[in-house]
């Protein structure tokens, strides 16, 4: 039982990350990265909107009529987004114009209702926030690698500190439309690969297993 | 299972759609009360980038804005420290057009007739690119520099500067560089137009 809220909660990270595995909510993921302390903060504003419209929904599951779902979860999201907006709005002014149009866009992102349609409807309070905070995590964790690559490579720089003279020999394409596209594109088959090798390592250790099994008998 | 008449159904249903926006709205209204930012304290909060201290509105002379309108950028908001000690200091938010995406905003801050610092307002330039005319490093270029009553304005160069008010654009981000000038040169005109020459001419 344990073990399984453990799963809940490690799912959204590793085996479905709504960014490398599952590929949802691409558009801020392009849009904002091009600094590492954005994407950290959208990852973090998406986190808490993912989180408390888990809660809600599943605390509301049974009122909800069935048919009119989709316009009450869109008004619950939208109402936790612009709870975000507003506090960011007035104690982050400089994170709130960074992120721009793409803060209030929360609530047509698609990791949030995807969580909501498929987990929070279906599943008791508790597991919907673990589901929550699993996939804010894992979404926060790939928007702030893809941030930190590219603010490297475009603007030779780490969390807004320059390194070095790497900003002299930085290559601009990485923080524009196009460079993002490929940092997302190398980063997800880069993923790809290593969970891959991970699979096959866990799939001869159990075949080893079963062959040594099958020798002692 | 009982079947329920479609008006019961229909009320039911619109009954937890209201409900659910209405509570929603009281918690925006709620949290709204203890957010607001008014546009005052948000111009106030973005110029202590230049000014450190506080600051009130000082009237812009609306009836002259015609002749110091000029074709690059306009003046829309002016501060002057709230202390009355302090005195030849004076907080412009200037506008310049050209930019990337059509026009950035900047604060100057303009003390005895020279520009102090320069700090971004409102500017969505390219990062990495444009966003170096938004710098320091940038802005210094136009620092120290006397606006005195036949000051021309500054002048965007390609290469080294040679006079004082030339200023070297950033190779690669013409168009920022034009804007943040545009906006230095409007703001220089505004203080010299009001402040210099007494108001209208």
């Amino acid at each position: 039982m344990r073990n399984n809220k453990l799963n809940i909660l490690t799912n959204g990270v590793v085996k479905s990350n709504p960014t490398f595995r599952l590929v949802l909510g691409t558009c801020p993921t392009l849009a904002v990265t091009t600094q590492a302390l954005n994407g950290l903060a959208m990852g973090a504003a998406v986190t808490f909107v993912l989180l408390c419209s888990n809660v809600m929904i599943s605390i509301l599951k049974n009122v909800i009529p069935d048919r009119v779902r989709i316009p009450a979860f869109v008004v619950i999201i939208a109402t936790f987004v612009t709870v975000v907006q507003m506090v960011m709005q007035k104690f982050l002014p400089s994170l709130y114009e960074a992120l721009g149009v793409f803060l209030p866009l929360i609530v047509v992102n698609c990791i949030i209702l995807a969580r909501a349609e498929a987990f929070a409807s279906c599943n008791p309070v508790l597991d919907s926030a673990l589901d929550g905070i699993g996939m804010g995590f894992g979404f926060t964790l790939s928007l702030t690698f893809i941030g930190i690559v590219r603010e490297l490579l475009g603007a030779g720089s780490f969390f807004g500190l320059p390194i070095g003279s790497l900003g002299n020999v930085s290559m601009t394409v990485f923080i524009l439309p196009a460079g993002g596209f490929l940092v997302y594109g190398t980063l997800m088959a880069l993923v790809n690969f290593l969970t891959r090798i991970a699979e096959n390592r866990k799939y001869e250790k159990s075949a080893e297993h079963i062959a040594s099994a099958e020798k002692e008998a | 299972m009982k079947t329920r008449s479609l008006g019961y159904e229909i009320a039911m249903t619109a009954l937890v759609l209201v409900l659910i926006a209405g509570i929603a709205g009281a918690l925006l209204g709620l949290v709204n009360h203890f957010t607001k930012v008014d546009a005052e304290e948000l111009v106030a909060r973005k110029a202590t980038a230049v000014y450190k201290g506080e600051l009130k509105s000082f009237p812009l002379q609306e009836g002259i804005s015609q002749q110091i309108q000029f074709e690059g950028g306009r003046v829309f908001g002016v501060y002057v420290p709230k202390d009355p000690s302090v005195q030849n200091v004076y907080v412009l938010c200037a506008e310049g057009t050209g930019a990337y995406k059509g026009k950035l905003s900047i604060l100057i801050n303009i003390t005895d007739g020279k520009i102090k610092s320069i700090a971004k307002y409102e500017a969505d330039e390219t990062p990495g690119l444009g966003s170096k005319a938004l710098q320091e490093s940038y802005f210094k270029q136009y620092y120290d520099v006397a606006i005195t009553p036949d000051f021309a304005g500054f002048r965007l160069v390609k290469t080294a500067p040679a006079v004082s008010s030339e200023v070297k654009a950033i190779s690669g981000a013409s168009k920022s560089s034009t804007a943040v000038t545009n906006a230095v040169n409007a703001a220089a005109l505004w203080y010299k137009t009001v402040i210099l020459k007494g108001g209208a001419q």
